[in-house]
């Protein structure tokens, strides 16, 4: 963890609307967070949470029917980025902070030479000539593990395995050093041998270079073992927010302890019983007034269908949005059923 | 790649077998003796059956098509029947570079408008520009290719004072907007950018004024031969309003399926690392969007061309041109002269089949996912 | 890894009602290469018990589980099924076979015809197998029982639905048909986190409501590890590891589960990662190593890997491993 102090990323207020045929759907509601140098934030939430829509209103990279919010403020390393001129803009995303997409099979271009991808915007961002980017080029494919860097400059996306596409999409992500690296989901579409590889690639990337890094995913393992602090998100908003090990072992958000008593876990028996959570996040464009996660939540009260929790600190760097916080010393017990799986539950939810 | 194309080449004897087994058979089909049209209505039958067998109609039909096509391998479609003294060889040798020139122009024209629209339009999808667009490519879409011709032959020959002031409108709203680009650019330490809009714009005034000074006169009908010794500007200046009339439909279809193809692969995760990676708007959709969408353009273009070949028999009517469309049609059809009919259709297919030839390999080289195999 | 061998099979006499074979799939490419998607596996399922096939994707395990559906017809290798032979029916008695043994797929949203009504998507099996009697009474209770109300969901459309209730409309969908066995092909994967749950949840208890048996295919572990009475590990096209859950889990002996098992990131902070380093990429199905298909990736390959392929052997009690250098 950092000093707080001298955040590298301070985006406060943000909020993002799109506009839908059912009316505004606000993705994302007043978030506000930090992010120090050198510092990993886990970023957690279900499809829909709202994650990714945040990272990319950071990125300033959504299209022409979102739209952010007035109030909200985006500083990176001290400049608003919010406001900054098109010539300034024109080296900061991809130069200062760059971005790993999910699908390396969608996020390089089918037809274009893996040389190009990776040439041009190192030409553009650093002004050097063709000669000395491709050495660059090389050197880099050559650094996150491509074997015959050289020779895959003349190859197409199509040619590599998923693995290598997402080498070559974080090779050219780190070619202009940035201060900061966003991976939005970058291993959801491979493989949990090559996931491995790609996450102990991106953080010893990041030690080497120094950078703060912001880690989007669904899967709690990746953050817990990749992330110092992770955020959770729902229905739009931050819910939950704590170091990595206060967040697993001292859960506050009802949200993060049903998750986690809902996955399946490796170190669990076979046939232990999952707490599955009743029903489905929110419709977005008609949010329920108070608590969004309410009617999912068992511990809910009058009050959460009424007043709207916010995100506050207990005092010691742990924050959560709740009215009526899980107990810490609820400890969950797994339970067994029968080895053939005897009925044990009966189907709940979805209506 | 050059083995490929020589495999694609090899696939098109079958093809070009079949069509031109179809040609001919069609043809024979139709109602009517060639030999009494070749005749005329006084003639004996002592003269009938002369012609007949001259002719070589008394042969069997298999004998017959070895025989036509076997002369149209090598480069003998035929006498007319009607006008004697003329091939079937010579008479389309006259047509068909008319015809190329005009479909050439067409397309040449469709796409130097359809691809900025259809780019502008996909960027600024739903702003006013794109909906001005649309309404525009909707309009040209609905006019009848006829009424087309007619409009602008009246328009640019009869009334040229209205396209050469529109001409002028145009040319300065294009200035203006460019002068506006730089205006709006003032304050950014790029000074180099606001220089090259105000030298674009002005250089966009200076075009448009020129134009407007000597706005050529176009002839309502008649074709100069692009080797005639009157030159290239009066070729052009006949050919100017008939390639104008045949890309009015194409520059409405080609902007709309570019468009829309366009605004799909915007929506694409490489366009949005493209964005994040800092790449200017032009980078973005020139380079990276571009090229992956124009597969469906590229088949509709061949498709277009092709057409633009066989079918434009109105255009050449109005503009009273001899191409190979009146020729198989005046010429061939309505007489019954079958000989003309047969080696204009077979000529037609094979730039069909050529053409679609093209546009296969062009997706070869526009997609390098289907190099393989 | 060898995958020939037989030594995991159980007798015939311990109800078994699914036995794959030495099952080979194999596709042809446009370059007339040969994929070797399936090279020769064998496992059996007993009533009422949950397979787990599980591994990365290229591993076969899909492929497997639609081979037994004989979509498409497998390349050579012998399916049982309730005692008939699989692999060489055709036409009607194929099909008639089949809606013994249905299908679930990943994405369920995808895999319902977006212009039928859920009630009608139901019953369409019910419609071409079954005489009309008291249809629309066993359309319904199969709605309930899988969590919708008949009422609220049976006139609306797929895409009135979110994923989860998709999937619950798929295993009504193949309910209904009153299967011995379900084939289920990543049936959570494209779920979000909390409605997994739900689902497996589901799959369990109508396992046990209506006796059924469950192929489980994902290449989750966790999912797999929850759900199965035995688990398949599978690489390149080969069985790697036989095992009960429990048993596989804690003690891998095969490298190859013990190198996937190494990968998952476990949500527990304090465990942080694994300081194993991964080598290697997937070999071509094309082209596959010769002797053990793991060997290019194996830390404990040697020169024996490359020239005999090992064979499938009981290494411990109901515990069977294809390695000639188990852990």
């Amino acid at each position: 963890m950092t000093d707080r102090d001298v955040a590298l990323l301070e985006v406060s207020h943000l909020s993002t609307t799109f506009e839908t045929q059912r009316g505004p759907l606000r993705a994302v509601d007043d978030v506000s967070l930090q992010l120090g140098a050198g510092e990993t934030l886990g970023i957690v939430g279900e499809s829909g949470s709202g994650k990714s829509v945040l990272v990319r209103s950071i990125m300033n990279i959504l299209g022409r029917r979102a739209t952010i919010s007035p109030e909200s403020r985006v500083v990176f390393d001290g400049r608003d980025t919010r406001a900054l001129r098109m010539s300034e803009a024109r080296h900061f995303w991809g130069r200062e902070i760059a971005m790993v997409f999910q699908d390396p099979m969608t996020s390089l271009n089918p037809v274009r030479k893996i040389g190009r991808q990776i040439v041009e915007p190192i030409r553009f961002h650093l002004g050097i000539d063709e000669r000395s980017a491709t050495e660059r080029a090389v050197s880099l494919l050559d650094r996150v593990g491509i074997p015959e860097a050289r020779r895959r400059l003349d190859e197409y996306p199509h040619q590599l395995s998923g693995g290598m596409r997402q080498r070559v999409t974080i090779a050219i992500a780190i070619s202009c050093e940035p201060k900061l690296l966003v991976a939005d989901e970058p291993t959801t579409a491979l493989d949990v041998t090559v996931q491995k590889q790609i996450l102990d690639l991106l953080a010893e990337l990041q030690e080497e270079l120094g950078m703060s890094m912001i880690l989007i995913t669904h899967d709690l393992g990746v953050v817990a073992a990749y992330a110092d602090r992770i955020a959770v998100m729902y229905a739009g908003r931050i819910v939950e927010r704590a170091s990595a090990i206060e967040l697993f072992e001292q859960t506050r958000h009802p949200y993060t302890e049903a998750l986690l008593r809902s996955i399946p876990r490796i170190e669990h028996e076979s046939h232990t019983v999952l707490n599955a959570i009743r029903g489905r996040p929110p419709d977005m464009t008609a949010r329920p007034t108070g608590c969004s996660f309410a009617p999912r939540c068992e511990h809910a009260r009058e009050r959460c269908r009424e007043d709207d929790p916010r995100l506050t600190d207990d005092g010691r760097g742990h924050e959560y949005a709740c009215f009526f916080p899980v107990s810490l010393s609820t400890t969950t017990t797994p339970e067994r059923t029968g080895p053939a799986g005897a009925p044990h539950r009966s189907p709940e939810g979805a209506r | 790649m050059a083995r490929m194309i020589g495999l694609r080449l090899l696939k098109l004897v079958p093809v070009l077998f079949l069509v031109s087994l179809a040609t001919f058979f069609i043809v024979d089909l139709v109602p009517g003796d060639p030999a009494r049209a070749a005749l005329g209505p006084d003639a004996t039958e002592a003269q009938y059956e002369a012609v007949r067998q001259e002719l070589g109609l008394d042969a069997s039909l298999v004998e017959r098509y070895v025989d036509w096509i076997g002369s149209a391998l090598t480069g003998d479609l035929g006498n007319s029947l009607i006008k004697p003294g003329f091939t079937v060889t010579e008479l389309i040798s006259l047509a068909l570079p008319i015809t190329l020139q005009l479909a050439i122009m067409g397309m040449l024209i469709a796409l130097f408008v359809s691809l900025p629209l259809a780019i502008v339009a996909a960027y600024r999808e739903g702003t006013a520009v794109d909906r001005f667009t649309n309404g525009l490519t909707a309009a040209f879409i609905s006019i009848p290719g006829f009424l087309a011709g007619l409009l602008l032959a009246y328009l640019f020959v009869f009334q040229p004072e209205v396209p050469r002031y529109a001409w002028l409108a145009l040319g300065l709203a294009v200035a203006c907007g460019m002068f506006l680009t730089a205006a709006r650019r003032v304050g950014d330490d790029l000074g180099r950018n606001v220089a090259l809009w105000i030298l674009a714009g002005l250089v966009a005034i200076g075009v448009t004024l020129l134009v407007f000074a000597n706005f050529p006169s176009f002839p309502r009908t008649g074709f100069v031969r692009l080797t005639s010794e009157r030159g290239v500007l009066d070729n052009l200046r006949s050919a100017f309003l008939p390639a104008l009339t045949i890309s009015i439909s194409q520059i409405a279809v080609f902007t709309r399926l570019l468009r829309s193809d366009l605004i799909a692969t915007l929506q694409e995760d490489f366009i949005l690392s493209a964005k994040a990676k800092g790449m200017t708007p032009r980078h973005i959709l020139w380079r990276e969007a571009l090229r992956p969408s124009s597969f469906s353009l590229i088949t509709l273009a061949g498709v277009s061309f092709g057409n633009a070949i066989g079918g434009t028999v109105i255009v050449e009517s109005i503009f009273g041109i001899q191409g190979v469309g009146r020729l198989i049609v005046n010429d061939g059809v309505i007489p019954g002269d079958y000989p003309i009919v047969q080696g204009g259709v077979l000529v037609i297919a094979v730039f069909y089949v050529v053409v679609n030839l093209l546009v296969d390999v062009s997706y070869v080289y526009l997609d390098p996912r289907i190099r393989r195999g | 890894m060898a995958g020939t061998g037989a030594a995991h099979l159980r007798d015939d006499a311990d109800d078994v009602v699914l036995r794959v074979e030495d099952l080979v799939v194999e596709f042809r490419t446009r370059g007339n290469q040969t994929v070797k998607a399936v090279s020769g596996i064998s496992f059996d399922a007993r009533a009422g018990e949950t397979i787990g096939l599980v591994g990365e994707s290229g591993c076969g395990k899909s492929t497997t589980g639609r081979a037994i559906m004989q979509l498409p017809h497998p390349t050579s290798g012998s399916i049982r099924f309730e005692g008939a032979e699989l692999t060489g029916l055709e036409g009607e008695d194929l099909r008639r076979l089949r809606t013994r043994l249905q299908m679930i797929f990943q994405d369920p949203i995808s895999s319902l015809n977006p212009r039928r009504k859920v009630r009608d998507i139901v019953a369409e099996g019910l419609d071409i197998w079954r005489s009309p009697g008291d249809k629309q009474q066993t359309v319904d209770a199969v709605l309930e029982n899988v969590g919708l109300d008949p009422q609220m969901v049976g006139g609306r459309r797929p895409h009135e639905f979110s994923g989860g209730q998709c999937q619950r409309i798929c295993v009504a969908r193949a309910l209904v048909m009153d299967p011995s066995i379900i084939i289920c092909d990543e049936p959570v994967s494209a779920l979000d986190v909390s409605v997994q749950a739900q689902i497996l949840n589901l799959l369990k208890s109508m396992k046990a409501r209506y006796g059924l048996t469950l192929i489980f295919i994902a290449h989750d572990l966790a999912v797999v590890k929850n759900v199965s009475d035995r688990v398949v590990v599978m690489y390149l096209g080969k069985i790697c590891e036989v095992a009960t859950p429990d048993q596989l889990f804690a003690r891998p002996r095969h490298p190859y589960t013990d190198l996937l098992l190494a990968s998952i990131p476990v949500p527990d902070p304090r465990r942080g990662r694994s300081e194993r380093q991964i080598v290697g990429e997937l070999p071509s199905p094309i082209d596959p190593p010769s002797g053990c298909r793991f060997r290019t990736r194996c830390p404990r390959a040697q020169p024996i890997c490359a020239t005999d392929e090992p064979e499938i052997r009981p290494i411990d009690d109901d515990h069977y491993v294809a390695c000639h250098f188990p852990t």
